[in-house]
């Protein structure tokens, strides 16, 4: 079975980076965009089954930013994962679910599987 | 006509406190996955290729030195903002004042992609004020400005009875028209393009 494929789009470049390398180690095929405006590249490239989306990067807005992502990807399953503990509630129902940093690692996974189990569902 | 109240500089400390525990958990955000990657590279040695380079391990090591500088810069900053509060007037230097704000408004600004460029005159007057009105009104000018990819210019200097930041582009200064919330300090907008917060001396 092929690896399930990440998209973390983030601006902190040693987050990102080192999140990439962890899921990688537990067999997932993460890759990282460092800005909103790098991420159609990088989606139409790695084509990833969950998106790891900041919700605050420079020049972006969230709910427009899910929306562009849901309209490239629409079988795509998008989790949040903020530092913002209290984002506006349309936010978090535009995406499948939410996670505030710092995260542990096992709870992340977990969302991503459901995110997965989700996708599975509905194909 | 905005009317302003103790609501709106409960607001804008609210405004500050969110922005700055934000901040905060995005340094702690890198400094767990950082730690983290130091703890896989020993949990799964025995599956990975090659053994990590000492370079890389290092790279880690000065990643989370990094974002603990980052995060006691900001501690810093918060830590200055609350003290000057703990009396309502107190002698107070309006550079400081100025940066502290900008510094714990850094992340809201870089999202809209504004910048700042500041010119501090290095013999500004100590005036006895108050720092948190202060600081509410600079906030304001700031964010009110708000427009994307904007550049502000912020300029301290002193004239011979007053205190003044200027700060371009500025925006109509009816918020504190009429408002006797900010007195004795006080605003004035320059050919539409300019704001100048005036703070008398005596």
């Amino acid at each position: 079975m092929p690896p399930v494929k990440l998209l973390i789009i983030d601006d902190e470049e040693d987050y990102a980076s080192a999140l990439v390398e962890r899921l990688n180690l537990r067999k997932f095929d993460a890759a990282a965009v460092y800005s909103s405006k790098d991420a159609p590249a990088a989606i139409e490239s790695h084509r990833p089954d969950v998106i790891l989306l900041d919700l605050f990067m420079p020049g972006m807005d969230a709910k427009d930013m899910i929306m562009t992502l849901k309209d490239a990807v629409p079988d795509v399953e998008i989790i949040i994962v903020s530092g913002h503990a209290d984002p506006a509630q349309d936010v978090i129902k535009s995406a499948f679910d939410y996670i505030i940093k710092p995260i542990e690692i096992k709870d992340l996974i977990e969302k991503v599987n459901k995110a997965l189990a989700k996708k599975k569902g509905a194909a | 006509m905005t009317q302003f109240s103790p609501d709106d500089h409960l607001a804008f400390i609210g405004k500050i406190l969110s922005l700055y525990t934000h901040e905060q958990k995005n340094h702690l955000a890198i400094i767990n996955e950082s730690a983290g990657l130091l703890g896989d590279m020993i949990e799964f040695s025995e599956t990975l290729k090659s053994l990590p380079e000492t370079g890389q391990i290092l790279d880690i090591i000065k990643s989370i030195d990094a974002q603990i500088k980052r995060s006691s810069e900001m501690a810093k900053a918060l830590n200055s903002f609350g003290h000057r509060m703990d009396t309502a007037l107190c002698l107070l230097s309006v550079n400081d004042c100025v940066k502290e704000v900008l510094a714990l408004l850094h992340r809201a600004l870089a999202q809209k992609r504004i910048t700042i460029e500041g010119d501090y005159a290095a013999d500004m007057a100590a005036i006895t004020g108050s720092p948190s009105t202060l600081q509410l009104l600079v906030f304001k000018a700031v964010t009110r400005v708000a427009e994307e990819n904007a550049h502000i210019n912020i300029k301290t200097f002193n004239t011979d009875d007053s205190a003044i930041i200027s700060i371009t582009p500025g925006i109509p200064v009816d918020f504190m028209e009429d408002s006797d919330y900010f007195k004795p300090m006080r605003a004035v907008t320059i050919n539409g393009r300019e704001i100048n917060i005036i703070i008398p001396l005596k």
